[in-house]
């Protein structure tokens, strides 16, 4: 990471410390008194006050004021951002063109800006991961099936690695396909995939393929049922809620005993 | 064959509202010895249990033991459109339960019953330090105080003579003390003085039975867990148990 501060000492100074940091897609934060005018989709003005500015490297521009955690003005991606000085005012316009939009923020003072090359490489992970999700699973297979039993997870078959291996209570393997997110055909050939390589070794068994998601789509749906394959919806919100009171260990079982379930 | 009439189809609507925030299917067990439901939220912090003797009942007609599975939030879809001095009939038909709101007409829901496994819940033995008996109305308000503060409530007695409810949030604290004085407190025995926290993400759900109970009975220990036993008018009870945070 690396961060610069910047005090211009004149409007002419701030046009060249902006261009630089638009040019090479630095992260910008500006603090300034402005006035601003947008047209595009609607119309707005905004009369003077001190504000923050931020241009992302994406060129997507945020105008915060002091309140609110949602920005008075923005521009979600731009064509353009062009700079002058006009009139004793810094003019920064940010244009985009589909459709049409412009967002003309005018200073008539800058007080800081700041320049920043950030990396972040992250994940945004709702609830739970993958592997968080699979490990909760492998260990309460119930969720997806009354009387499903764990034989191994991440189990090494040819084409990669099958989630959870499980056996029914009728006795059937069961390869199961746990999707974090809504599933797609992808996951349902993947699974599929998974079945053939099984069956090889297999070839008298009886094998069924599930799989476990929050949600399908509609395609992938049909896909499963052609192929004869099962979905099961499971709620990971619900599952994190579970893991997340287990973390605090405050079961009330703790106090009354075991229950068998 | 099953066919029983309850009085006030409002009182179920109540109960089912707080049981639907707890668990989204529920086993309804009936027999000659009455109505009983127990249902524990998925991470098994919270257990609802609920009694109802035939007597509470204007009519009790059952032979055999019925075990009637429901989606709580069907079921509670249909209560809610009970009008006020409705009764409530609840009957079987082969795999069908039948509610019926019997007012100026009768209206009759069939919903198909679900099979639901019946989960073990063990018995809870519990022994508590202090006892309260109470008005449910302050409690009502004092858990709802508690959620305009934050996500903690305290009950605590150091003596026979006041109850004291803390809501307590990083910022804020709020505060309800109920005391044979201020008319709340019916009665209240503390073997020794306790204090315990409970989690309002949990209590918050049962705050609807004290609609249908007119009094509270409210038991706990250090740091141990809280029962709340709710009594409804006639016959029938309602038992909560929460275990304590942390």
């Amino acid at each position: 990471m690396k961060v610069i501060h910047y005090n211009p000492s004149s409007l002419e100074e701030a046009v060249k410390i902006i261009r630089d940091a638009l040019t090479s897609k630095k992260l910008m934060v500006i603090y300034g008194c402005c006035t601003i005018i947008y047209e595009g989709r609607g119309a707005s003005r905004l009369t003077q006050g001190d504000r923050l500015v931020i241009v992302k490297r994406d060129g997507s521009v945020l105008v915060h004021r002091p309140f609110g955690y949602s920005p008075v003005n923005w521009q979600p991606e731009t064509t353009d951002i062009s700079l002058s000085v006009e009139n004793g005012e810094l003019v920064m316009k940010a244009l985009r063109l589909t459709p049409r939009e412009i967002l003309e923020i005018r200073f008539t003072k800058i007080y800081t800006i700041t320049h920043a090359i950030l990396d972040d490489r992250g994940e945004f992970i709702e609830y739970l991961s993958e592997e968080e999700i699979r490990d909760y699973l492998s260990k309460n297979p119930s969720t997806i099936e009354e009387g499903l039993i764990t034989i191994d997870v991440e189990k090494r078959v040819e084409p990669g690695f099958i989630d959870l291996y499980c056996r029914d209570r009728n006795g059937n393997v069961v390869i199961i396909e746990i999707k974090r997110t809504t599933a797609s055909k992808d996951a349902v050939l993947q699974l599929k995939r998974y079945i053939d390589a099984v069956k090889k070794y297999m070839p008298r068994e009886r094998i069924r393929g599930i799989i476990v998601a929050p949600s399908i789509s509609k395609s992938a749906l049909e896909l499963t049922e052609k192929l004869k394959l099962e979905y099961k919806r499971i709620d990971i919100s619900q599952i994190y809620k579970v893991l997340r009171s287990r973390q605090r260990g405050k079961s009330l079982l703790h106090y009354i005993g075991k229950a068998k379930s | 064959m099953l066919k029983i009439v309850y009085p006030d189809a409002r009182t179920f609507r109540h109960i089912i509202e707080a049981l639907s925030k707890i668990v989204d299917e529920a086993l309804m067990k009936i027999t000659s010895e009455g109505v009983e439901l127990k249902a524990m939220d998925p991470a098994h912090v919270s257990l609802l249990h609920l009694k109802f003797p035939p007597e509470a009942f204007e009519e009790y007609s059952v032979e055999g033991e019925y075990k009637i599975g429901f989606n709580t939030a069907n079921i509670l879809k249909l209560l809610k459109r009970g009008k006020k001095g409705d009764r409530l009939e609840l009957s079987v038909e082969e795999d069908m339960f039948r509610i019926a709101l019997i007012g100026a007409a009768i209206r009759a829901y069939k919903i198909r019953i679900l099979d639901i496994p019946e989960a073990e819940i063990p018995e809870a033995t519990l022994e508590f330090d202090v006892s309260a008996s109470i008005i449910s109305d302050p409690l009502k308000n004092a858990l709802k105080d508690a959620e305009a503060v934050g996500d903690t409530v305290e009950f605590s007695a150091e003596n026979e003579e006041e109850l004291i409810i803390r809501g307590k949030g990083g910022e804020m604290e709020t505060e309800t003390r109920i005391s044979r004085e201020s008319g709340a407190l019916i009665s209240l025995n503390v073997k020794n003085a306790a204090k315990s926290e409970y989690s309002l993400e949990y209590i918050k759900n049962v705050i609807a039975l004290t609609k249908v109970a007119d009094t509270v009975t409210l038991e706990f220990s250090n740091n141990m867990p809280l029962k709340l036993d709710f009594a409804i008018p006639g016959e029938g009870r309602v038992i909560y148990l929460l275990a304590p945070k942390e």
